[in-house]
């Protein structure tokens, strides 16, 4: 690291292992916006200080900030438990109320005769490198504290974020657990704000979290990655920030952060968007192939020459599921070896004429079935043919043929091929 | 069974919620070692009973007792089942851990997970066959593993009563006939068996022993004594073409010979 003093390296690690754990266990609790309301918080208690004491040291500041974020966490649950009001509402309005005040708070302090205003500032939007040597065992103790809390409350969590019924009836303290939680973010949320800035905290609350929740199906892997990857991020923006000149060291973390946030929705492997996307497309190309292979069998079979070369105009008349592109999908076809061109005419090889047969054999058998044993009106079993036959499995083609052998047409007195002579 | 010293007894018992009663008055009993089934319209009261037996809800007035003591000296032998759609499915879990649920509500939050509550969890998990889906994310099962899932986390915590709502509520055929097969191999070895169940069709069949509700305790007992027509007309009121429908099956249940 070597623009990044070695005090600045600790902080950031610690604070963003820190940050990463308390938002992965507000995500799993839906509550993650709580964190923006607390990080927004800090301003006003750390300003109120300042305007009193005229002090910005460092446990000056963890006094206010922690007094505004509890205040706030209290106002939170106080309305809550007392209306009928939705929690985005309130935490609307707390965000406003509190931030409102920290700004205003702000406004006087900047008439103030002290260099040390500009501590406030670097609040606002976070600048690592005024973080002081002496500050940094402050904060890795408290990250240090607030990380065994979590994990010392580990199975707590379960019954507080996956099922409070069955916890409410084994006396599990499910009001004493979150208002916990509670306390582990409005305490902690401040060391995330001195390096991120309190608007975006949020960020370094949220993309660790998300990167740890699609990547892993436990909680205690859900908040080991997390924790990592809040860590990673924090020491990604320091590093940046400290080459470029001119840079927040806060936006930076938070851009990073935000930008593998937004790559972990779109490539994680249970939730990503465009590895959907992906099977979706090849999917329907692979069934697109299927469709003119069995379009191919129905024009050669009306024929009865199983050499015939048909045309594109054929296919398309013999096919009721067109594929997404024709010209691609013959292509394609015939680079598998399944058609070969001659022209503007193609003809199924061996192999390409076998797989025909079978997709026919199985569209059949499947029809028989929804025909005769699922009793469905025959005119309609074409449709559920038509979607099964490019999913089903092996075993249960085999259970198909087993079960329907001795059938020679299908509910449409259309032969059923069986056996190579068609 | 044993009529004399009751697992439930539930006296003048009134409960909802801040906007009023939904259950009046209501009191019966349930003996050892029997799968009961509390049964009712729509809105008659049944999970709310529930609720309110494992001291979620506050009752309004009336008492509660199990093996004539209060809930909560003995919650750790009652085993809750609640409705799959009560809890978040989405939460980073794995079959495994909620199971492993069952032995912590025993452990508390830091006493260590012994072998022997492991091996309690793999049994639990093998009798409701989901034993190779241990390592599955919660989030996808379906809805009858769902319940076998549950299930195991209720077996795991080896209670002596079992409360269940609505365990039958959308799952398939197979699963509600596993899980009351193994519902009937816990009353076998004399636990006790509680159902909130809807369906008045299954009810004769399922149960040894009926509470039907509708805000009020229309009746208790057995099938035979609890599902007459008239009790029926009470509970759901009489223009309903289930009476038909039941008037059939009472029939044919009570030229039953006794169960």
């Amino acid at each position: 690291m070597m623009d990044l003093p070695l005090h600045i390296f600790i902080a950031l690690a610690f604070i963003g292992w820190f940050s990463g754990l308390m938002g992965s266990i507000l995500l799993v609790h839906h509550r993650v916006l709580i964190g923006d309301v607390l990080s927004h918080s800090v301003l006003s208690g750390a300003a109120f200080v300042f305007l009193m004491f005229l002090d910005v040291s460092f446990p000056m500041l963890i006094v206010g900030a922690i007094a505004s974020t509890l205040l706030a966490a209290t106002l939170i649950e106080f309305v809550k438990d007392r209306t009928p009001l939705k929690e985005d509402v309130i935490l609307g309005i707390v965000l406003a109320f509190m931030f409102a005040i920290g700004i205003a708070f702000l406004a006087l302090a900047q008439k103030m005769p002290s260099v040390e205003k500009t501590m406030l500032n670097t609040l606002l939007l976070g600048e690592v490198s005024a973080i002081l040597p002496s500050e940094v065992p402050y904060m890795v103790i408290a990250s240090i504290l607030g990380s065994f809390v979590i994990w010392f409350l580990y199975r707590g969590w379960f019954f507080t974020g996956f099922d409070t019924v069955f916890g409410r009836t084994q006396r599990v303290p499910i009001s004493s657990l979150r208002k916990t939680l509670l306390f582990i973010v409005a305490s902690g949320i401040l060391l995330t704000a001195y390096i991120s800035g309190v608007v975006l905290a949020v960020g370094l609350l949220i993309a660790p979290a998300l990167i740890g929740r699609f990547f892993s199906t436990r909680l205690y892997s859900t908040l080991l990655l997390s924790g990592l990857s809040g860590a990673v991020l924090a020491v990604l923006g320091g590093v940046v920030s400290a080459k470029v000149e001119g840079l927040s060291t806060g936006p930076l973390i938070i851009f990073s952060a935000g930008l593998i946030g937004l790559l972990t929705i779109l490539f994680s492997p249970h939730y990503g968007i465009i590895l959907h996307k992906i099977k979706y497309v090849l999917f329907k190309w692979s069934r697109g192939q299927e469709n003119i292979l069995r379009a191919a069998y129905k024009v050669l079979e009306k024929t009865g020459n199983m050499s015939y070369a048909f045309s594109l105009e054929d296919l398309r008349q013999a096919c009721d599921d067109p594929p997404p592109s024709w010209t691609i999908l013959l292509k394609v076809l015939e680079i598998r070896g399944l058609v070969k061109r001659s022209g503007s005419r193609w003809t199924l090889t061996n192999i390409g004429l076998e797989k025909a047969r079978r997709l026919t054999r199985l569209h059949r058998l499947l029809e028989l079935y929804f025909s005769e044993i699922v009793k469905i009106a025959p005119e309609k079993v074409h449709s559920y043919a038509e979607s099964l036959e490019h999913i089903i499995t092996p075993e249960v083609e085999q259970r198909l043929y087993e079960l329907l052998r001795d059938r020679q047409y299908d509910p449409h007195k259309k032969p059923v091929p069986w056996n190579g002579s068609g | 069974m044993n009529t004399m010293n009751p697992v439930i007894k539930v006296t003048n018992l009134t409960a909802g919620y801040d906007s009023g009663p939904v259950i009046w008055g209501v009191s019966f009993e349930i003996p050892e070692g029997v799968i009961a089934g509390i049964i009712g319209p729509n809105g008659a009261g049944k999970s709310t009973l529930l609720k309110v037996m494992v001291e979620i809800l506050k009752p309004h007035s009336g008492t509660i007792l199990f093996w004539n003591k209060r809930y909560s000296e003995v919650y750790k032998r009652i085993a809750y089942v609640p409705q799959k759609e009560e809890v978040d499915w989405t939460f980073p879990a794995t079959v495994y851990d909620v199971v492993m649920m069952g032995r912590w509500v025993h452990k508390g939050l830091w006493k260590r997970i012994t072998k022997q509550d492991k091996e309690i969890v793999r049994q639990a998990l093998e009798t409701v066959d989901m034993w190779e889906y241990r390592n599955r994310q919660i989030s996808k099962l379906s809805g009858g593993q769902q319940q076998r899932v549950f299930f195991a986390r209720a077996l795991a915590q080896d209670p002596d009563l079992f409360l269940l709502d609505e365990p039958f509520a959308g799952v398939d055929i197979k699963t509600e006939e596993t899980l009351l097969e193994l519902l009937k191999q816990q009353a076998s070895k004399g636990k006790t068996v509680v159902v909130v169940h809807h369906n008045l069709f299954t009810a004769a069949e399922h149960f040894q022993w009926l509470v039907l509700l509708n805000m009020h305790t229309v009746s208790v007992g057995s099938p035979e004594k609890v599902l007459t027509p008239k009790n029926i007309e009470r509970a759901y009121g009489g223009h309903l073409p289930v009476l038909a429908k039941l008037s059939q099956r009472l029939s044919y249940l009570r030229e039953k010979p006794t169960r």
